[in-house]
């Protein structure tokens, strides 16, 4: 059903005819992107099935520079000629109009890549996929969730998507890179209800092959939303924190991923600008930049980066020290460092930006504990929030979206409604230990985290 | 644009077994741009087109995407949404199962609010230019403005939609939307302002000394950033202004009223029509046919006029936003709610132009009579969780209100508090009337929104502070 061999998308006739037009309109330099795929979602509601999609896409993202460093982009989703000619000549002209940029040198050098082995990052299963493997894969979900025969279980809400694309660079230095990727994600929402009281969460499984893919998701998604019934209100105060996965992901090490990107940073608008060779955090504290991850449900594995660049495995923070930014080709060229390869796309219908791969935190084994909570007199389980950080200060504030109080080395209650307030610098330093069990959620790899604490603002 | 081919499609998932079935054309023209370190960056000029069709089957959707939209493709597209709806019917509940109701009206014909020719009227080069321009305006403000960031966004966009009941809509509209961001540095303090400018229409109709206000804006708040203290954490009482308070409507209140989230558990204003949600001075609206806001539309992706809708009259829950499903489900009449962030999306129940009704305090007043709170200005971001009933948003700066005073300037406040609690909450409601336009997120699309409101003030907020 999301077979894309046969798309008829053809890759190397749509390169030459992009490169005759670019050749016959002017642009030195350029780099050629590339994407066909077609995904299924189904979506059930209540236990009764809602709308199935299939959609099919597949186009192309032209970028053009020249030597003055002017660079523009542009897109199609139609092949022919007429619609190829449309786009280059779009481009060059908005080329001629941008600003002449000396730190841009090039596109990206051509460098040997060692593609990851095929399975790692596409899986047939998927391109395989049937509607009726959709529909069993969310009733299979709806029943684990039902499994559960608390009637405090109001109502259970359950999505799949998959997906298969093929992705290709072509740029005028020569690179020619190609993969296919699949993709595959079962979420389950379940809402919960007790008296007046009510409350909810969800799980997902995330992976690149279906295999990954388990309908457990709707059991561990009821067992979650019903811990969540009970609230009570906290006072407000400085309270020593456990962040859970779902926290660190946020709070800690997509903060500092997102903190060290280098167009942010040369830009002047992060708080890591100053950083690099500098400790962040205490000397048991390692974070990896993983996109060649062969295990686990690697969703953010890939053999090259947005711009056809080779990704590798990088230490961002090693030992406390943070050691690099993430460039692309740019910002690489412009601070004069090597490219980590760190261009990342959304898609064929926008230029690519700066972003990470899975990230692996890796406590120093003597600060990994079987309880974390030991200790913790009355503390805070810091579980989920949706907030963003000030990124040019550091300054994080937000809502507790899903957090429990720590009673006596127990977790006890649900809070109510609380607020944080912290310095991203501070909260880093402030990592403690480490928990005994790892967890890998959606390209996050990581153990819950104990914080010495932070301001935490409650309504008792 | 090929309607026939549209029309043909439509009438063969009919045949195929259909009961109602709706398609889209979109396609549209863009262009983009980031200005960073006074240099452009990320110039994007573009074209692009698709279609989708839905087909309802037994209370159950098909939903299929294509980028081809020749008469062919239509018809092939039409085919798989029709096996896609009958492959679900069987697994919808009996409870579940719906027809879009008889009678209902949909718009029919053309609506051109931007001309073809429009975009185009202005040479992209004096755009360009304009953005360029913008930046030196900010750095002219202090030498302190270490850069500027600047992202403008021009689109125009067609779309048609023609449907099983007869409906057939061709409808042009363009938009300008940009993004001023101001990095200034004091010593080894780094702050940001920010302010953004949003506009019906092509470039050739907006108001460049509008634009030039914004930039201005953003660069002076940066600037008096640099001198706030962090909030203190805890419970206050809170004086919203315009844009916040607009955000607030659309957080605390919009999202719960959809009537999606009602169908499917997950809203925790189930069950409340009729009910007193909140001090009875509150009324809250949502109306996309508000020409004068950002949220502006003739109709929705599904074909229904836009109006105006009361969610909360005097304190009361009076209504709820619909899609033609939801409309369809609880018996209703549709909204024109139903809105897809483009052609390869299905429609989902979305506010439009959210706003508090105005009462009778002057903004004076309100200080005035605050002993001790804080006046939070212009909004970040905000979210909500319906099913928790929370929501949460941050404000860009806010000054301590001591005695009726306002005293010190604070940073990075973020404010939380509870549906069903907080319209109680709010006991001042001002005379006045402000909006700001911004793009709503949810399962996936964006769309763009306007939330307006006057000042007023709520008790008992919680902020998340960061001094102890």
């Amino acid at each position: 059903m999301l077979s894309i061999d046969d798309d008829g998308f053809d890759e190397d006739a749509i390169k030459a005819r992009v490169e005759r037009q670019i050749e016959a309109l002017g642009a030195p330099m350029y780099e050629i992107f590339m994407e066909t795929g077609a995904s299924l979602s189904i979506d059930l509601e209540r236990g009764s099935l809602k709308n199935a999609e299939i959609g099919k896409d597949s186009g192309i993202g032209l970028r053009v520079a020249n030597k003055l460093g002017q660079t523009a982009f542009s897109y199609t989703s139609q092949t022919d000629a007429q619609s190829i000619e449309k786009m280059v000549k779009n481009a060059i002209s908005i080329m001629q109009m941008a600003t002449p940029d000396p730190d841009f040198k090039s596109f990206a050098n051509k460098a040997a890549i060692i593609n990851l082995p095929g399975r790692v990052v596409f899986d047939p299963a998927i391109e395989r996929i049937t509607i009726d493997d959709a529909v069993q894969l969310v009733n299979g979900a709806l029943e684990s969730a039902r499994s559960n025969p608390d009637p405090r279980v109001y109502s259970v809400n359950v999505s799949f998507k998959a997906s298969c694309t093929r992705i290709s660079l072509f740029n005028s230095n020569g690179i020619d890179a190609r993969e296919k990727q699949s993709d595959a994600i079962l979420t389950c929402d379940v809402t919960v209800k007790d008296g007046g009281e009510m409350s909810s969460d969800y799980d997902f499984t995330s992976g690149r092959d279906l295999q990954r893919i388990s309908v457990d998701v709707g059991a561990k998604a009821t067992g979650l939303a019903l811990k969540t019934l009970g609230k009570v209100k906290i006072k407000t105060g400085f309270y020593p924190v456990v962040l859970g996965t779902r926290a660190v992901g946020t709070v800690l090490a997509g903060a500092i991923a997102s903190g060290i990107n280098a167009e942010l940073v040369q830009q002047g608008m992060s708080f890591l600008g100053e950083k690099v060779g500098k400790a962040i955090a205490p000397d048991h504290f390692s974070l990896v930049d993983d996109p060649r991850l062969e295990n686990g449900s690697r969703v953010l594995s890939c053999s090259f980066d947005g711009e056809g660049f080779p990704t590798r495995r990088k230490a961002i923070v090693d030992a406390g020290m943070l050691e690099t930014l993430l460039h692309n080709s740019y910002t690489a060229n412009k601070a004069g460092v090597e490219n980590t390869g760190n261009a990342v796309r959304s898609g064929y219908t926008s230029p690519p930006r700066i972003s990470h791969f899975n990230l692996v935190v890796q406590p120093r084994r003597d600060h990994v504990v079987h309880d974390l909570y030991n200790g913790i007199k009355r503390g805070i389980y810091f579980d989920q929030t949706y907030d963003s950080p000030n990124m040019a200060t550091g300054d994080f504030s937000g809502m507790i979206s899903s957090g429990f109080l720590i009673e006596d080395g127990t977790i006890t209650s649900p809070i109510n409604q609380a607020t944080f307030g912290v310095n991203l610098l501070d909260l880093f330093n402030s990592i403690e230990a480490y928990g005994d069990k790892v967890d890998d959620r959606a390209g996050i790899i990581s153990p819950a985290i104990r914080l010495k604490g932070m301001h935490v603002s409650g309504n008792l | 644009m090929t309607l026939e081919g549209m029309e043909a499609a439509v009438n063969n998932a009919m045949e195929l077994g259909a009961e109602f079935c709706d398609i889209r054309v979109d396609s549209w023209q863009n262009l983009s741009m980031d200005i960073m370190g006074s240099r452009t960056r990320n110039i994007v000029s573009s074209l692009g087109s698709g279609a989708g069709i839905r087909a309802l089957i037994g209370g159950a959707w098909g939903f299929a995407t294509t980028i081809d939209t020749s008469k062919g493709s239509l018809l092939h597209c039409s085919k798989k949404a029709v096996r896609l709806a009958k492959a679900c019917t069987r697994f919808v509940k009996k409870e579940q199962q719906f027809t879009i109701s008889e009678g209902i009206k949909f718009a029919s014909g053309r609506n051109e609010i931007t001309r073809d020719d429009e975009m185009d009227s202005v040479a992209s080069e004096e755009k360009i230019k304009f953005c360029l321009d913008l930046d030196k305006l900010a750095r002219a403000r202090s030498p302190l403005v270490k850069n500027v960031i600047l992202r403008f966004s021009e689109s125009f966009g067609k779309a048609a939609i023609v449907n099983s009941r007869g409906s057939c809509i061709e409808k042009s509209i363009g938009t300008v939307y940009t993004i001023a961001n101001v990095m200034v540095k004091e010593n080894d303090v780094l702050q940001s302002g920010s302010e953004i400018f949003s506009h019906i229409g092509c470039w050739n109709t907006a108001d460049p000394v509008a634009v030039e206000r914004a930039v201005i804006t953003a660069a002076d708040q940066g600037l008096r950033l640099l001198k706030a203290k962090a909030c203190p954490p805890g419970a206050f009482t809170i004086i919203a202004d315009n844009k916040l308070g607009g955000v607030f409507v659309h957080e605390a209140m919009g999202h719960a009223c959809e009537a999606d989230s009602i169908l499917s558990g997950q809203s925790i204003l189930e069950g409340k029509a009729g009910e007193h949600i909140g001090n009875e001075a509150v009324t809250i609206i949502d109306d996309g046919s508000r020409r004068d806001l950002y949220g502006y539309m003739p109709s929705d992706s599904e074909g229904i006029p836009s109006r105006k809708t009361t969610l909360v009259k005097d304190g009361i829950l009076v209504g709820y936003l619909h899609d033609l499903e939801t409309a369809s489900r609880m018996a209703c009449p549709p909204t024109g709610n139903g809105r897809a962030e483009s052609f390869d999306c299905m429609p989902q129940v979305r506010m439009t132009n959210t706003y508090l009704e105005p009462r009778d305090w002057t903004l004076d007043e309100i200080i005035g009579d605050t002993k001790h709170g804080i006046y939070c200005k212009n909004w970040q971001y905000g979210y909500v969780e319906p099913d928790k009933g929370n929501f949460m948003f941050k404000c860009k700066e806010a000054t301590m209100i001591e005695n009726g005073k306002q005293t010190t300037l604070l940073r990075d406040v973020a404010l939380s508090g509870q549906i069903l609690q907080v319209l109680h909450d709010i006991d001042a409601i001002g005379n006045d009337f402000g909006s700001s336009g911004g793009m709503c997120g949810k399962g996936g699309q964006h769309v763009r929104v306007s939330d307006a409101s006057p000042h007023f003030r709520i008790k008992n907020v919680l902020v998340g502070g960061m001094e102890g």
